[in-house]
């Protein structure tokens, strides 16, 4: 029931978000084509963002390290880098390339001394597909689509002298994906910064950074 | 339409977080990959030789080596009925006529004292663990239920077995030779699964995991089901008894 509550309010929030950024039905057509000129995102446009995630949840399918005792797990920065290219007046299609890492120490619950653990050095690719809601000024308000696979080495943490078996079958990658709302704002024609947010498997809950579109 | 679909688009990611890991693999969070030494006793609480010798090099061991293995039988006293059929099993496999005897792992019986205990551990302390055991319990009435993980951290040769024994830590009871009451550990209950476990297959190779479920039903000499713990214990069995001893773990 909580998860309904919260997934509505999100909905909820979204329709009021969007519903503050679009056209009013009323305004006249002469008047939304001429605002389609002044907007952030248009066809034929080639958009470049790095940045940098906040709270990737990892999700290692069938690879359980808490099988074997206490687990602590260390998370760097995920940084990120997509490219856009806009197919449509109100969509464009790109790349997603990611990178991540996180180690984990486990330590054994039955014999304090057997410490060990293994870093994970993750890269990420991706395919975007980015719907673009039309506002007039430098905001690029948009909802994306990233589906791609999740690729991932693991080497033992040397400074530890456990039994490390977490060799023995690690997480060597799988599918990724997310979807995500954020907006683009532009503080010159070509320059700006983005930010989204949203769900998905190994990707970052938020992402931002600069934008930069040609 | 437009609206609709941003809408949508949104509400499936949100939903999304609705789906929670499903984690149904149990609660087992203690497969270890340390090679632990099983130490065995065979003791009785009415015997002198019992108190003088053979507790204290018990207690000392497990002092000693506390994140080790151990079960304790028992003949008829007071802490024990000494009715358990596996036990009756055991105690012909190590040859234990006359208390108070130790052993360790699947190794030959001795006369319990802190030299052959410790010069019979060394031997063996370093070995390497080719499998990790987890396990864990749960009580319901005078039921446990137990489940087990088994892990193979290399290949195993020959037909492996996984032994599922249940002991009983924190007895307080006299015991001759001692003053007042001692505390009694490791004391042996019953298996799970047979004399000498059940047969993991001929296919151990590394890599490979195993789940299993037990039940066990407290036996009336039981004093309190809050201090059973689970002893697993992993070899290889020719012609009906342990040839080689793998592992062990407990809870």
């Amino acid at each position: 029931m909580k998860r309904v509550v919260i997934a509505l309010a999100l909905i909820l929030s979204a329709s009021v978000v969007y519903g503050s950024f679009a056209p009013k039905a009323n305004e006249p057509f002469s008047l939304l084509k001429k605002k389609k000129k002044k907007g952030a995102f248009k066809q034929g446009q080639i958009s470049i963002h790095i940045g940098m995630g906040i709270i990737l949840k990892a999700d290692y399918k069938d690879v359980d390290y808490s099988i074997f005792g206490t687990n602590e797990v260390k998370k760097k920065l995920p940084f990120n880098m997509m490219f856009d290219y806009g197919v449509a007046p109100m969509l464009s299609m790109g790349l997603y390339m990611g990178f991540y890492g996180e180690s984990i120490t486990v330590t054994d619950n039955t014999d304090p001394g057997n410490i060990y653990g293994i870093e994970n050095k993750f890269k990420q690719f991706g395919l975007r597909t980015t719907y673009h809601q039309y506002m007039d000024g430098k905001l690029d308000p948009y909802a994306v689509l990233t589906l791609g696979f999740n690729k991932c080495k693991g080497t033992a943490m040397s400074e530890l002298k456990g039994n490390n078996v977490l060799l023995l079958n690690p997480y060597t990658g799988g599918f990724m994906w997310g979807i995500q709302a954020g907006a683009n704002i532009y503080f010159t024609d070509n320059i700006g910064a983005y930010v989204e947010a949203g769900y998905g498997k190994w990707l970052p809950i938020i992402n931002l950074g600069a934008a930069v579109k040609f | 339409m437009k609206k609709l679909i941003f809408i949508l688009a949104l509400s499936v990611g949100f939903i999304s977080c609705s789906k929670e890991d499903a984690d149904s693999t149990s609660a087992i969070t203690n497969v270890s990959s340390t090679y632990k030494v099983m130490i065995v006793e065979y003791t009785a609480t009415w015997c002198p030789p019992c108190g003088t010798y053979g507790y204290p090099t018990w207690k000392l061991g497990h002092e000693t080596h506390p994140y080790e293995t151990g079960i304790s039988m028992h003949p008829s006293d007071g802490v024990s009925d000494g009715a358990s059929a596996a036990q009756a099993a055991l105690k012909t496999f190590w040859g234990f006529s006359g208390t108070p005897s130790m052993a360790i792992n699947n190794l030959p019986k001795f006369y319990p004292s802190t030299s052959a205990l410790e010069g019979a551990y060394a031997g063996v302390k370093n070995n390497i663990a080719k499998a990790g055991i987890g396990v864990s319990h749960t009580l319901s009435g005078a039921t446990l239920t137990i489940n087990t993980k088994t892990v193979f951290f290399n290949d195993v040769a020959g037909d492996v077995y996984l032994a599922v024994y249940v002991v009983e830590n924190d007895m307080m009871n006299t015991q001759s030779s001692q003053s007042g009451t001692v505390e009694h550990d490791h004391v042996f209950r019953g298996s799970a699964n047979g004399n000498f476990g059940e047969s993991l297959g001929t296919s151990c190779t590394k890599g490979k995991v195993i789940d299993g479920s037990y039940t066990f039903a407290c036996p009336s000499d039981t004093r309190n089901m809050a201090n059973l713990h689970v002893v697993c214990v992993l070899w290889t069995m020719v012609g009906g008894v342990p040839t080689t001893y793998i592992n062990s773990n407990m809870d």
